[in-house]
């Protein structure tokens, strides 16, 4: 009896002492690569400069960039025979800001089949379903909040910059080129009887892209910045001023200018 | 026996000083004064403010001239909301919007031709 | 107000000398021989007649009227065995008269505290590993019991701001841990961040010992999961005679310059007493090795009455009705601080002690406690942008009775526990940047309940030179709440989790076995094994997107959590010898199935809604767990000139899986993979501690040094990327003194040579990726007058 208690307390010392296994990690199969979307900013087809009172939009005014903020959702990539595969395994909205480098490129964390995909949409904005106030409670999405009583929700847009009003020689004044759900006034600026949702879903042209088992497929998503302002509306800062989120109908322009703002372009190796 | 019954007074009496001086009352309950204004504008100014019960209030003030300011007076307790905000839709106007508590300067904010734009100033009464 | 008190206080103790008595006094104190811990209700009889006196709680006692010459004074107690001791009575008053009883080692269990206190559940069976500390002998009352229990092997403890550092025991913590006072009175702390754990809700003044009876063996007193922490507080005795008596407490620690009044008023006689108590701590923010100042300050009260009465020779029934309020709390290391806590606890204790026949005890308790929580961001750079406050009320009710019988060769004990738990919580958000203020308010809990009931039973026999133990427990768990929601701005629904899939049920049974047996006269063995069972806590199966744990994330609640389970062994010897010490060793090893712990949710899924959080973790039952480790102490005889003992402890955890997901730059995920044996997040590395004790003037006065050294942590949770700890050494000087039966003063220096060092378990300063550094040097004194 005692020998058995003996051996016992032994090995349960030994248990004890024993440091454990070491660490091991699984490899898991994949048919499957990934995709790394890069953002990029651009006027005139030249990478776009900040502060600089250099460009001129196609209603004459000059003007200049100070920063550009957005959202975009619901990005898709379109196969061959109508296969679709929606980006939402990790994160479904991303937030761009030319101040944040970061933002500037999403390494998309879902798995996507391998093969060939014509197409991409996304929605440039969020969706009415998913635009809900108070979702983001750190900076800097949390700095786009849309007011509650304009709305609610979240900017999609905010192009921040200044321009020269027709007369003046130096005396820039700056606008805020915001998009975001619009309100309908019976006489403004109170009485808000309805509200717009002014989200809209992007097409850009671009080049088919292929995803390779394994790899990452890099793409730029390109923000032709003068397109915002002239087609199928020309677009003039003197008409509408510097602040439109209360004015429906300048952001209703904005919205159908936005159908070609965005191009896709693969990266070169 | 007497003794004993001296004895008993005593801790009686000595155990009531002792725990009322214990079971004191906390000096968070104070109430402070609290002023906001409005200043140095060319035009009309929303204003929207948290008043001393809680409530929130919107008032449209005319000011008469770049020297002249609106005021609201009130009583707040240590750890209440104060809040204050304005806004103005000329594009060539200004505002500044304060907070005082017991009449030292606490928050304050202002903006310079940004018609649309909320100044808010806001905080809560420090314990 | 501090000054008043003192003043007061020192009136009372002159006028109390005022009152002479004729003839001699002796004074003293009855302690037990081995551990020194105080033997409350023993006898000591003078002379062999009937005439005497009885220890009160603290093993005091006073006889008077005594003439000089040779006196006998016999001493009895149950457990122990009868002292008689020969006294000279010369001219003068005998003081400070230890005598030291020899506990008796046929007795078969142990006993948490005597029986002539109201009665009190016993640990059944010797084979269960436990540590007992009695704060209130040994001198170092603290101000806080979470940092009092990090004392003792293998304990260690969270600390997130000032005060209610929680108790990680082996590894195992939060619910994992029974915490309950008085043999079963138990509270469900208030703030979703455990800024007030149960333990935290107990007084140290008031508290006579804490037993930590390690594993899940001991299965009367609830679901154990890794051990319950039994807390036992201060009770009156009945006596022979009318007695009062007057025991208070005065304390400052320097550093953070904090003051301390405890006062107890008890009048008691045959068959009843009352007693009222009081107490009130007031404390700054104290700086740390390192210079910095952490803010730590607060401010606590409580109030207590309890009334006692015998029905008869061997029934008792004890009320007790608490006030606790907590002012102004600071948890650097929580997104909050304490602004207000309300607790009022009130219970019913019934026993049955007869001395002979069938039926050893029955003993039937009913208890309250509710709490009502406030805390805020007020204080906190983060009010700037949103201003929040919690609201959060608790109420825990619950009924005991336990029998306790001879059957058969052995003692079987047989009882029923019932408790309900109600919470119910908001969180009001004013964004206070915004136009037109918009206020939200989420639910932390919404109304939610869980229902144990529990039927325990446990027998105890002598097979031979072994003493064995089996108990088994049977937990009935129901809960349910109202529905999860939070919602945004226009009432647009943020989380929904539906009201009809929020219910669940569990039928647990639990079962244990011990064995131990002396080998010899002085080694003893001991094995003890169990499976215990513990259903998701409130917590864990309700909570709303707060960031309760100690990482970055905000905790969601799962309703469909199962149970945890914890098999666990436990191997023990002991050696016990009069002129050498003690010595033991105890090694464990945990299999824990279903563990509870978090997962990661995707933003797409749920994004956080806390500030600086950086995203969400929903509790699921992350698979097998492991823990191992081992006690080691040695403690030579207390009664030496030069005493000092050793301890050692270590604690290894591991997780058979983990999902570790890889980053990118901006933190956000690119992919994902699973890691074997990743280390268990939140255990305390290998630690030994010393101390050499002096014991002059016949125990008048104890010096003692004690040293403490922490290994580094580098045993750390990868997945969840946890920091590593450096070790670090800590030394701290103290000592008792006892100047008569009456007056104790002890104090001494913590942490003298002002080290800046951190616990491995202490959490970050919110908003930095800075550790809660521990406090630098502090002086403490107390004076303790007990009449």
């Amino acid at each position: 009896m005692e020998r058995l208690i003996k051996l016992l307390f032994i090995a349960a010392a030994g248990i004890a002492l024993l440091a454990g296994c070491k660490k091991e990690t699984k490899i898991t199969e994949v048919s499957s690569g990934k995709i790394i979307i890069c953002f990029d900013h651009r006027v005139d087809d030249l990478p776009m400069v900040r502060d600089s009172l250099m460009y001129t939009n196609e209603a004459g005014n000059p003007y200049m960039i100070n920063e550009i903020q957005y959202f975009i959702s619901d990005f898709t990539l379109y196969g061959a025979g109508g296969s679709q595969v929606v980006i939402d395994d990790w994160k479904d909205i991303h937030y761009v800001d030319t101040d944040i480098p970061e933002t500037w490129t999403w390494e998309v964390y879902d798995e996507i089949p391998q093969g060939w995909y014509d197409s991409v949409s996304f929605t440039f904005g969020i969706t009415a379903e998913k635009n809900k106030s108070f979702m983001y409670v750190n900076p800097p999405e949390r700095d786009m909040f849309w007011p509650e009583y304009l709305g609610g929700g979240y900017h999609y847009l905010k192009l921040n910059g200044k321009w020269l009003p027709a007369g003046q020689a130096y005396q820039t004044r700056p606008f805020d080129f915001h998009l975001g759900i619009g309100q309908i006034y019976f006489s403004y600026p109170d009485s808000i009887t309805g509200y717009v949702q002014n989200y809209f879903t992007v097409c850009p042209p671009g080049s088919a892209l292929q995803v390779i088992n394994g790899q990452s497929t890099k793409f730029n998503i390109v923000m032709n910045i003068e397109n915002w302002f002239k087609e199928p509306h020309i677009y003039d800062h003197d008409q509408w001023g510097g602040y439109i989120m209360q004015n429906q109908d300048a952001m209703a322009l904005a919205r159908e200018n936005g159908h070609n703002v965005f191009t896709l372009e693969l990266c070169k190796k | 026996m007497t003794v004993i019954h001296h004895m008993k007074t005593l801790i009686i009496l000595n155990m009531i000083i002792i725990l009322a001086a214990m079971l004191g009352c906390t000096r968070y309950d104070e109430k402070l004064a609290v002023e906001y204004s409005i200043s140095k504008s060319y035009s009309d100014v929303n204003v929207q403010f948290r008043d001393g019960d809680g409530v929130l209030r919107d008032t449209i003030i005319h000011l008469q001239s770049i020297e002249d300011q609106w005021q609201y007076h009130f009583e707040a307790r240590r750890g209440d909301i104060v809040y204050v905000s304005a806004i103005y839709f000329d594009s060539s106007s200004t505002v500044t919007a304060g907070i005082l508590l017991e009449g030292k300067l606490f928050k304050q904010g202002s903006s310079n031709k940004e018609p649309g734009k909320y100044v808010t100033v806001s905080g809560t009464v420090p314990y | 107000m501090n000054r008043g008190a003192c003043i007061a206080l020192i009136l009372f103790s002159l006028s109390y000398y005022a009152c002479a008595q004729s003839g001699l006094i002796i004074t003293g104190k009855i302690l037990d021989g081995d551990e020194l811990h105080p033997v409350p209700g023993a006898e000591i009889i003078l002379n062999e007649k009937s005439v005497g006196t009885l220890s009160d709680a603290y093993g005091n006692f006073r006889l008077d009227g005594l003439s000089s010459g040779t006196i006998t004074l016999t001493v009895r107690h149950i457990g122990y065995k009868v002292l008689r001791k020969k006294v000279e009575l010369a001219d003068e008053n005998i003081e400070y008269l230890t005598l030291l009883l020899t506990p008796d080692i046929k007795t078969l269990s142990e006993f948490v505290l005597t029986d002539k206190a109201p009665g009190r559940s016993r640990i059944p069976g010797k084979a269960i590993p436990v540590s007992r500390m009695s704060p209130l002998t040994d001198g170092t009352v603290q101000h806080d019991l979470g940092d009092y229990m990090r004392n003792a092997a293998n304990i260690s403890g969270i600390r997130k701001g000032a005060i209610g550092i929680d108790p990680v025991i082996r590894g195992f913590k939060y619910s994992q841990l029974n915490v309950q006072i008085n043999g079963g009175h138990k509270i469900e702390g208030g703030c979703p961040n455990r800024m007030d754990p149960a333990t935290s809700h107990v007084e140290m003044e008031d508290l006579e010992s804490v037993s930590v009876i390690k594993g899940p063996y001991a299965l009367r007193f609830g679901p154990s999961l890794g051990g319950v922490i039994s807390l036992e507080t201060h009770i009156p005795v009945t006596a022979s005679d009318f007695y009062t008596s007057v025991h208070t407490l005065l304390g400052y620690e320097s550093n953070w310059n904090g003051f301390r009044e405890h006062l107890r008023v008890t009048a008691g006689g045959r068959g009843y007493f009352l007693s009222i108590t009081g107490g009130r701590k007031e404390y700054d923010d104290y700086n740390a090795g390192t210079g910095d100042l952490i803010p730590s300050s607060f401010t606590r009260y409580n109030f207590k009455l309890q009334a006692g009465a015998l029905l008869s020779d061997h029934q008792k029934l004890v009320l007790s009705a608490e006030e606790q309020n907590g002012y102004h709390v600071a948890f650097p290391a929580l997104p909050m601080d304490e602004r207000r806590d309300h607790t009022r606890l009130a219970s019913m204790d019934y026993s049955y002690l007869p001395e002979e026949g069938r039926i050893r005890s029955i003993i039937a308790k009913a208890y309250y406690s509710v709490i009502n929580h406030l805390m805020d961001n007020k204080e906190r750079p983060s009010s700037d942008t949103v201003t929040a406050v919690s609201e959060i009320d608790a109420v825990n009710r619950g009924v005991r009775m336990e029998a306790s019988l001879h059957a058969g060769q052995g003692n079987l004990t047989l009882g029923v526990d019932i408790e309900n738990i109600l919470k119910d919580g908001q969180r009001t958000k004013s964004m206070i940047l915004q136009p037109a203020l918009p206020v939200k308010r989420e639910s932390l809990w919404n109304r939610g309940v869980i229902v144990n009931t529990g039927f325990f039973t446990d027998y105890s026999l002598m097979l031979g030179s072994y003493e064995v133990t089996l108990a088994a427990r049977l937990d009935i768990n129901h809960a349910e709440s109202g529905a999860l929601e939070v919602f945004g701005g226009n009432q647009q629904e943020l989380y929904r989790f539906g009201k009809d899939s929020i219910r669940s049920d569990f039928l647990n049974f639990s079962v244990s076995a011990g064995v131990h047996r002396m080998l010899n006269e002085y080694v003893s063995f001991s094995l003890a094994l169990g499976r215990g069972v513990r259903s998701p806590d409130m917590t864990e199966r309700f909570i709303i997107l707060l960031p309760i744990g100690y990482d970055p994330f905000d905790y969601l609640g799962n309703p469909a959590l199962k149970p945890e389970t914890n098999n666990q062994i436990d191997i023990g010897l002991k050696y016990q010898q009069p002129q050498w010490g003690e010595a033991g060793l105890t090694c464990f090893y945990s299999l824990v199935e279903n563990f509870i712990t978090g997962q990661i949710i995707p933003p797409s899924v749920q994004k956080p809604l806390s500030k600086d959080v950086v995203g969400v973790k929903k509790f699921h039952n992350g698979g097998l767990a492991r823990l191992r480790g081992f006690e080691m102490e040695y403690t030579s005889p207390g009664s030496l000139l030069i005493s000092g003992g050793i301890r050692a402890s270590f604690t290894y955890g591991t997780i058979a899986e983990a999902v570790q997901y890889t980053t990118d730059g901006q933190g956000d995920p690119t992919g994902q993979e699973v890691i074997a044996n990743d280390a268990l997040s939140e255990i305390p590395p290998f630690e030994a501690s010393g101390f050499i004790q002096g014991n002059i003037a016949g125990g008048k006065l104890k010096p003692k040094i004690s040293c403490r050294l922490v290994a580094p942590q580098n045993h750390v949770s990868e997945v969840q990327y946890e920091k590593k700890t450096p070790g670090f050494i800590v030394a701290n000087i103290a000592f008792i003194a006892r100047l008569n039966g009456h007056i104790e003063i002890n104090g001494g220096v913590n942490n003298l040579f002002d080290a800046s060092y951190y616990e491995h378990l202490n959490r970050n300063i919110i908003g930095s990726e800075l550790p809660l550094y521990e406090p630098g040097r502090v002086f403490y004194i107390n004076l303790v007058f007990s009449l």
